[in-house]
């Protein structure tokens, strides 16, 4: 049996990445944006990892 | 609540909402790139002159577009100086008071007043994208159906989210399990994918209901702002002649220095009065170029009538449109977006596959998911 936190650290974690990466390109210009982009590439490239492992 | 039942409001809010969702998501995959489809597909500019050729008066180009249809009035002029530099893109109707989604955009050079196109907006790929994507081509009643939608689509992720728990028990997060059943392969993609898109899909969501909302918005504003400024024109008849319209954008550009003007709504539009030009302004920061600030000039005078900060729902509208665009962050961030929605299409069609394949033996594995839960209580029990 998994505790509360083994299932929701990493699904908590990218929400946060998420909130963060939505916001940093609204408020902010020039490096903001960068940040935003790996922000939020980092649960895309997490997904598309789990999903198409062998 | 127990399981069982946020199972039953996942399967039914789902069932409602998915085909819809699907359709959303399809048609706004082109839509997230319709700058760069627009630009590829021979979207005209206006030619190269010298940087500092000067601007012609706002009031010759009104001129020449009136020339080349006759027929039509004014009802909103654009200006966009980073997409579209110097192209005012005049919106005209058969009548100031023609629905609003039947318009003939005509394109003029600010510099020369010359009529540069008249694209047709009401045909083509995109467009058709556009009217599912807005109101499935059923006028407000379709906008205001998927905004439903949206909130029917919130309550399954809220729901799913909840289910989340009990089915990752004995699982690590990014489980795959391939070489069982095809099944169970999809549940876990839906279960990997649902809860890495959360927070993006409830953003897109919400913002899109909010979206649904823009003409009950803008019916608001011009009730509560829009009644109060115009207040001291109470029973005037309307003019039967205008002003400058170069006038009036002067006036406005002078009442909010430090602000552009995006866009102004002729005399008797929607956005407008009878009695004024209402230019609306927009800042030079990500955030303060998406709150437009109108001020309200009198079309005969060019005297200021007023000019106010929209209020707080307005403003709440004008702030939803980029999170639900993405258009805010560049091309990566659209490319993200797009990544973001296929995730969001799998999810929906995996969904749809999972109730399909065992519609019959579902309560067996709601069952089977309940026992979990008890042999977990149990398993807290035994621990203390």
């Amino acid at each position: 049996m998994k505790t509360t936190w083994q299932i929701w650290g990493v699904p908590v974690l990218m929400a946060i990445l998420t909130v963060f990466g939505l916001l940093a390109a609204l408020l902010g210009v020039g490096i903001w944006h960068w940040i935003s982009w790996v922000a939020l590439a980092i649960p895309v490239y997490l997904g598309f990892h789990h999903w198409m492992k062998k | 609540m127990n399981i069982r039942l946020w199972y039953l409001i996942h399967k039914w809010t789902s069932l409602i909402c998915t085909i819809f969702l699907l359709m959303l998501c399809i048609t706004g995959l082109p839509l997230i790139f319709h700058e760069e489809i627009e630009h590829l597909s021979g979207e005209i500019e206006a030619p190269e002159m010298a940087a500092d050729t000067p601007a012609a008066s706002m009031d010759a180009v009104a001129e020449a577009a009136r020339k080349r249809r006759p027929n039509d009035v004014i009802r909103f002029m654009f200006w966009d100086a980073e997409d579209h530099p110097n192209m005012t893109h005049i919106s005209m109707a058969k009548s100031l008071d023609a629905p609003p989604d039947e318009f003939q955009t005509v394109l003029v050079d600010s510099r020369t007043a010359e009529i540069l196109d008249e694209p047709l907006s009401d045909h083509g790929f995109m467009y058709v994208m556009l009217k599912l994507h807005v109101d499935m081509f059923a006028g407000l009643a379709g906008t205001l159906f998927l905004g439903l939608m949206g909130l029917l689509f919130v309550a399954a992720i809220v729901s799913g989210i909840v289910l989340y728990h009990p089915f990752m028990r004995k699982l690590n997060f990014g489980t795959v399990r391939k070489d069982r059943n095809l099944r169970l392969k999809w549940l876990d993609v839906h279960n990997l994918l649902g809860v890495i898109t959360i927070v993006w899909v409830l953003v897109v969501g919400i913002t899109g209901s909010i979206n649904t909302l823009s003409q009950v918005i803008i019916g608001l504003w011009q009730r509560d702002q829009m009644a109060e400024m115009l207040a001291p024109y109470k029973g005037l008849p309307p003019p039967t002649s205008l002003g400058s319209l170069e006038a009036a954008l002067q006036t406005a550009r002078l009442a909010v220095p430090d602000m552009h003007i995006s866009f102004v709504a002729f005399p008797g539009t929607m956005f407008s009065s009878p009695h004024h030009y209402t230019v609306f302004l927009k800042g030079n920061t990500p955030v303060t170029s998406r709150l437009l600030k109108p001020a309200l000039v009198d079309a005969q005078t060019s005297q200021l009538t007023d000019s106010r900060e929209m209020p707080w729902y307005v403003k709440t509208l004008l702030l939803s449109q980029p999170l639900h665009f993405g258009d805010y962050g560049g091309l990566p961030l659209k490319i993200l977006w797009a990544l973001l929605d296929v995730f969001a299409i799998v999810v929906l069609g995996s969904g749809v596959y999972l109730w399909w394949s065992r519609r019959k033996t579902a309560d067996k594995r709601i069952s089977q998911v309940e026992q979990l839960h008890r042999d977990y209580a149990v398993d807290l029990k035994e621990a203390k």
